[in-house]
């Protein structure tokens, strides 16, 4: 008798453990993800697997939560970034300048996304800079709560609490998907100030 | 006692080791057919093309829908026969992607350009296909999505994408 309630009691924490490992593995809580095929380049961090057949069991249930209806790299890649230039992470309560040159794409957009990957609900309809509005060989926009003074060019994190930024390379240079870590010139997003603390 | 902590450690490692891969393996299929679900239920049917609003906070249905483009769905449903589809091309940057029920992305191809419309035929692996000379993409299941996006970052443009859903196909013939 006591080996059938020792074989339900590893059964029921087995379950457990099991469910527990699954969700942290796919991505549903943060952390943990096993990505296949990770690229990051100036804390941009991408999966060059994203949306390809050969997606591992782990990265394609990532995909499915994080990035659903995601495209091959030849026609799009991913690009996430959380933190700042210093590392630390990137949230509401701060004002950040972003800022770049010339990207190895067609065509490239900076999207901002909540924690949960969606857009904030704010009503300010800025919560996306491409290669359309950022002309020229170097440019530069700031994300804020509310829209800087003589500022355009900007991203609205109102509302969002913790985010990240999202940059999308659409029919990217064969070049860089050859040799992405060659990349120099990705976006940097440097903090400007945050509530409760001068600016600099 | 030994046998019983035995046992223990078996029933933990196999139940473990168990659902562990179940829940992995089921969740994009999961996640899918939610994503099917929410898509069905904000009124697109099956096997027709149904322009979504521009993107915003208020009416993003997907995870990282992004602003800047329009976006054209079929859901598909091959029960009744192998599907046609048909996309004009956009003269910005635009794509036609296919994903089956496990969001494997099957199939996608450019829609920049002014060539001719963009056509293939969708349909399970065990379904015959007598259209000569048309690109056919097998799927796993009965169940998949076709995507359209086109770069359409302002109103005038997600107007003129959204119009183009008059000259598309997705249907059984």
């Amino acid at each position: 008798m006591r080996v059938f309630y020792f074989t339900i009691a590893g059964a029921i924490l087995g379950l457990f453990a099991g469910l527990a490992s699954a969700i942290l593995m796919s991505g549903i809580t943060p952390g943990g993800l096993d990505r296949a095929e990770t690229v990051s380049i100036n804390r941009w961090v991408s999966d060059w697997s994203i949306g390809s057949e050969a997606s591992g069991r782990y990265v394609k249930a990532w995909v499915a939560r994080h990035g659903l209806l995601a495209m091959r790299k030849s026609e799009a890649v991913y690009f996430i970034r959380n933190v700042d230039d210093d590392g630390q992470p990137l949230t509401e309560q701060c004002q950040y300048r972003v800022s770049g040159g010339d990207l190895p794409s067609g065509w490239w957009s900076i999207t901002l996304y909540d924690r949960l990957g969606y857009l904030p609900m704010n009503a300010d309809a800025h919560l996306s800079v491409d290669a359309t509005d950022a002309t020229g060989a170097a440019w530069a926009f700031d994300v804020a709560a509310t829209r800087p003074e003589g500022n355009t060019l900007w991203l609205s994190s109102a509302k969002a609490e913790g985010f990240d930024l999202t940059l999308r390379l659409y029919q990217p240079d064969q070049s860089f998907l050859d040799a992405p870590l060659a990349e120099l010139g990705f976006p940097s997003v440097q903090r400007l100030s945050c509530d409760g603390e001068a600016g600099s | 006692m030994k046998a019983a902590l035995i046992s223990f450690a078996l029933a933990t490692g196999v139940v473990g080791v168990g659902t562990h891969l179940t829940v992995i393996n089921a969740l994009p299929t999961f996640i899918m057919s939610r994503a099917f679900s929410g898509l069905e239920s904000s009124g697109i049917g099956w096997n027709a093309w149904q322009s979504a609003p521009k993107i915003t906070p208020q009416t993003q249905s997907v995870v990282r829908s992004s602003p800047d483009l329009a976006y054209v769905v079929c859901l598909l449903d091959l029960s009744n026969g192998p599907v046609r589809i048909s996309v004009p091309r956009w003269v910005r940057y635009g794509s036609l992607s296919i994903f089956d029920h496990t969001t494997t992305n099957v199939h996608i191809e450019s829609l920049e350009g002014s060539r001719p419309p963009a056509n293939v035929i969708v349909a399970t692996a065990d379904q015959s296909v007598t259209d000569n000379g048309t690109p056919v993409i097998r799927l796993p299941g009965n169940k998949g999505l076709a995507l359209i996006r086109r770069l359409a970052p302002d109103t005038e443009s997600h107007q003129a994408a959204t119009a183009l859903v008059k000259d598309a196909e997705c249907a059984v013939p």
